[in-house]
């Protein structure tokens, strides 16, 4: 190769090197391209992202929101809870369990006068108060009882009808006539043998009574 | 000759490096997306839930709340909580029924010798752990097992249309 020939073709190389340069530096590399990005400008990912965290951030309020609400309609508060399926108590506090007793529930048992007045002996369900709190309650025996013995039913005022030392030394009045009280029938608890008030064992009624306070919660299912 | 190669390198580097740098950017944007969106997933999982428990404050129907991850299972009222019971699944049971969210108590079935079932639709069904013979049509669906006892609790406490939440 002559000398001015070789300087021609160092020439033409050099030429195509800085275009080659020149082009590396105005187009994109592909190693950094991001196939499923490409197609967002870098300014609508911000806009994203930045829509997303503000999104976020008002759920988050939301929810703090919500929290708060819960918190405030929940209380601390000791309750009972009858299951009347399996004839048990429970005193909670929250996810906690205080106490467990094997109680006595209402018999469903049906009985009907020779007038056509029927009574069905069940437990009251739903959400009951304690209502008043009583010690060595006294038992007024109610027309049923007499029908139950086939008794000829006494007037209401008569004082046979006041029977004491058979509901144990505690009650709780849940209103409508229903208590949770003591039994002589000890044997009995975890059965449903009563006419619908809840039957509680000597220990168990005591723990209960004095933990309790009117106004307690009572749930029964 | 030198200042003419050097020219266009020094673009070709800096052309080069301002890509770099709008990648990272880009890199970045991209994770923190992906992480939003798992964060927003799990913040309306939290709405969802506790709107369900904001509802039942003032409803008067009891529900359940499930909890596959620790195998428990709570009756409440009113948010109180009635009962706690531990259940297990039958091995049948897919993951896609334990998604989180509410299911509805769809039949209460009861049959002869005291057998009961309570079923979730299509998502699964509550019976006790004591051997049942199945009606064909519920054979496929998995179950959850709870004890004799506490199922006679859920079974009687509940009513058709009753609501549960699978928390996990």
């Amino acid at each position: 190769m002559r000398n001015g020939e070789y300087g021609v073709e160092m020439l033409r190389k050099k030429a195509v090197g800085i275009l080659a340069c020149s082009l590396l530096a105005l187009l994109p590399l592909p190693c950094f391209a991001q196939e499923s990005s490409a197609s967002i400008t870098i300014e609508d990912l911000r806009a994203e992202v930045a829509a997303l965290e503000q999104q976020a951030l008002s759920i988050e309020e939301e929810n703090e929101g919500l929290r708060h609400i819960l918190k405030e309609q929940d209380d601390d508060d000791i309750y009972l809870v009858v299951d009347t399926e399996n004839n048990r108590l429970s005193m909670r506090k929250g996810a906690v369990v205080l106490r467990t007793a094997i109680v006595g529930t209402g018999s469903r048992q049906y009985i009907q006068e020779e007038t056509g007045r029927d009574w069905f002996f069940e437990s009251p369900v739903g959400a009951l108060t304690v209502l008043g709190k009583e010690r060595n309650p006294v038992w007024i025996r109610p027309d049923w009882s007499y029908v139950e013995e086939n008794m000829p039913i006494p007037k209401e005022d008569d004082p046979d009808r006041i029977v004491r030392g058979v509901l144990g030394k505690y009650a709780l009045i849940l209103g409508n006539g229903y208590k949770i009280h003591g039994t002589k029938y000890t044997e009995l608890l975890g059965t449903h043998f009563t006419h619908g008030c809840i039957s509680v064992g000597d220990d168990d009624l005591e723990f209960i009574y004095k933990t309790v306070k009117i106004g307690t919660r009572v749930y029964i299912y | 000759m030198k200042a003419v190669i050097a020219v266009p390198l020094v673009l070709c580097l800096i052309g080069a490096g301002g890509y770099a740098q709008e990648d990272v950017e880009r890199r970045n944007l991209l994770e923190q997306r992906e992480r939003l969106a798992v964060r927003l997933e799990e913040l309306r999982r939290e709405r969802e839930f506790l709107l369900f428990q904001k509802e039942f404050y003032a409803s008067d129907s009891k529900y359940l709340l499930f909890d596959f991850s620790s195998g428990r299972c709570q009756l409440k009222y009113r948010n109180r909580i009635l009962k706690d019971a531990p259940f297990r699944v039958s091995p049948n049971m897919p993951a896609k029924a334990r998604s989180i969210g509410v299911v509805i108590l769809t039949r209460k079935r009861e049959m002869a010798g005291k057998k009961t079932a309570l079923v979730f639709g299509e998502s699964f069904i509550v019976q006790s752990e004591r051997k049942e013979k199945s009606l064909p049509a519920e054979r496929r669906l998995p179950r959850v097992l709870l004890s004799q006892r506490d199922m006679k609790s859920m079974f009687y406490a509940l009513e058709e249309g009753a609501k549960a939440y699978i928390v996990q």
